[in-house]
């Protein structure tokens, strides 16, 4: 058997309308459970194994798909554990066995000698032990529904001719929600709520005339509360905010320009 | 967490690694699937192909599929536990001798494996290895279960090491048999497949039954003709050499070659068998043929 991670449909007649609200109905299932997000101890923990995710990611030149659907794993498995205290080898562990079992999914197997090289000494057993410890935990249930199920789905109802188009708008919302994943509050939201926003912020960014048709018709969608859409397009919002913040302050460093002389443009503009 | 004994007892041993066990009052089959590679060494971790596998079972409810219930592990030993079929489920169904006895089952059977098919394609699942020999049957229910994990295949054995296997070419689509060594499977093998089996159903053999790639190529050729770029627009670029056409060959004649079917059988036969993977029908759209009307 073989299938196709990112994408769980294979058309989206009405014949398969079943299926798409199977997968709605099933998505719940593939996030952590929500007593977790309360806890700083999960936060740090997962804040710090991201990190570290993310980290192996670049050196190892992991596909992205693969970094993320080793965080779902975490998120998932780590919301079912107690944060254990004083083994500090624990969050390396964990880290290693789901970025393992991810590229296991993803069908591009990661040998354990490379991530050995990225500092993560741990014995194959220990690792093997780990992954089924998570496998466990995680049911089994590793095809993880991730906002990336839900794109071509949400994009097919805005009825867009242009394939090019198409295109870029998944890939834009793709690069957005890769983006978003450092951020633990994303989690409180359901993947379709998480899928809808970035689409939603992907097309007033790049088809701004096309913009209001696309978010009339996503919200429309019976699958997805209007409030909640809401509050996870202000907390994106936000995230998109600090992300410019972050962009500026880096590229100030390019700038010739010194402070002071910046200062006096803006008091001739004034002047004008 | 309760542990494999305590969960599960009155074992039952069926075969080498497959058993009948019980929990309260109902009864499982469990196949016990090593983890450890040929060298007995954990060397990446579990599988890869177990991951997957399981991880698929485990997505999956449909009457017609064998349920994977559970997965319990105990060392280096995973334990699957499956619904259980009783002694009124057939294994490999073609062997039945009652399904040539009544016409009627064999659509109702075929009808039952393309559902399951199309159930699978729109998750954008691939069997990839579709054979009777996967296909359980009960004549008397006239329910028919497609076992997905390991039914007629060494549990050990990696998938790729099937791919490879001689028993299993026989409902290898033309497009597969014409890049031996890298498979790119897709939804029209399956059908395929399905095709295959159908006509198995109506002559009470195999279709084709080649020992190699080539022969079978070549009987496939015989029966439906020798593709060109107009019955198949890209067949020249697809099969390497020249060689593996052969000689140019006309397609028979399949009223003749299948008697017993009617004109709707034989158009969705001809569907099914179609050379060119993206003219031949999908499973969706062959559950909503005419031949399965009133079924």
């Amino acid at each position: 058997m073989e299938f196709d991670l990112e994408d769980p449909l294979v058309s989206l007649e009405e014949e398969q309308t079943f299926t798409i609200s199977e997968l709605f109905a099933s998505e719940s299932e593939h996030v952590p459970s929500p007593n977790c997000l309360t806890s700083t101890h999960f936060r740090v923990f997962c804040c710090e194994a991201i990190s570290l995710i993310l980290q192996v990611q670049v050196s190892c030149k992991l596909d992205p798909f693969v970094a993320y659907l080793a965080i779902n794993y975490l998120h998932r498995f780590m919301s079912s554990q107690e944060i254990p205290q004083g083994k500090p080898w624990f969050l390396r562990l964990v880290v290693i066995s789901c970025l393992s079992l991810a590229s296991k999914m993803k069908n591009t197997t990661l040998s354990f000698l490379v991530i050995q090289k990225e500092g993560c000494y741990f014995k194959a057993q220990s690792i093997q032990r780990m992954e089924l410890l998570i496998l466990g935990a995680l049911k089994w249930r590793m095809r993880s529904i991730t906002p990336f199920s839900f794109l071509h789905f949400f994009i097919s109802l805005a009825e867009i001719k242009d394939q090019s188009l198409k295109q870029a708008l998944k890939s834009r919302a793709s690069e957005i929600i890769f983006n978003a994943q450092n951020d633990i509050k994303l989690l409180e939201y359901k993947p379709s709520t998480v899928a809808a926003t970035a689409l939603i912020f992907a097309s007033h960014e790049l088809f701004p005339q096309q913009y209001s048709i696309l978010r009339a018709s996503i919200t429309a969608s019976e699958y997805l509360d209007g409030e909640t859409l809401s509050k996870c397009f202000d907390l994106m919002q936000d995230m998109m905010r600090m992300e410019a913040k972050e962009l500026m302050i880096d590229t100030s460093f390019l700038s010739t320009e010194t402070p002071v002389s910046m200062l006096e443009r803006n008091t001739k503009r004034q002047r004008i | 967490m309760l542990t494999l004994r305590e969960k599960y007892y009155d074992f039952d041993q069926i075969s080498s690694k497959v058993f009948k066990c019980r929990r309260d009052d109902q009864f499982f089959t469990m196949k016990i699937v090593s983890i450890l590679n040929e060298e007995n060494q954990a060397n990446n971790g579990v599988p890869y192909w177990i991951i997957r596998e399981i991880s698929i079972l485990k997505e999956l409810d449909h009457i017609n599929i064998v349920r994977l219930i559970d997965v319990m592990t105990d060392g280096p030993d995973l334990f699957l536990v499956f619904e259980y079929l009783d002694n009124e489920f057939q294994a490999d169904f073609l062997k039945n001798p009652k399904m040539f006895m009544y016409p009627q089952m064999k659509k109702e059977f075929l009808y039952q494996i393309l559902n399951t098919v199309a159930y699978l394609h729109a998750r954008k699942i691939l069997l990839r290895d579709l054979r009777p020999e996967n296909i359980l049957v009960n004549v008397r229910t006239q329910v028919l279960k497609i076992a997905l994990f390991g039914a007629a295949r060494t549990f050990e054995a990696p998938l790729e090491a099937y791919s490879s296997s001689v028993g299993c070419l026989s409902y290898r689509s033309p497009e597969v048999l014409f890049q031996f060594g890298c498979e790119k499977y897709s939804t029209p093998n399956d059908v395929w497949a399905v095709g295959c089996i159908f006509g198995e159903m109506l002559l009470h053999r195999p279709l084709f039954s080649g020992p190699s790639d080539v022969e079978l190529l070549d009987e496939i050729f015989t029966l439906l003709g020798t593709p060109t770029e107009e019955t198949w627009p890209g067949v020249t670029s697809i099969c390497g050499t020249c060689a593996l056409m052969g000689p140019p060959q006309q397609p028979k004649d399949l009223a003749k070659e299948f008697p017993m079917l009617n004109p709707d059988g034989l158009d969705l036969l001809s569907k099914m068998l179609c050379l060119c993977p993206n003219y031949r029908i999908s499973a969706e759209d062959a559950v909503k043929h005419p031949y399965f009307k009133g079924v």
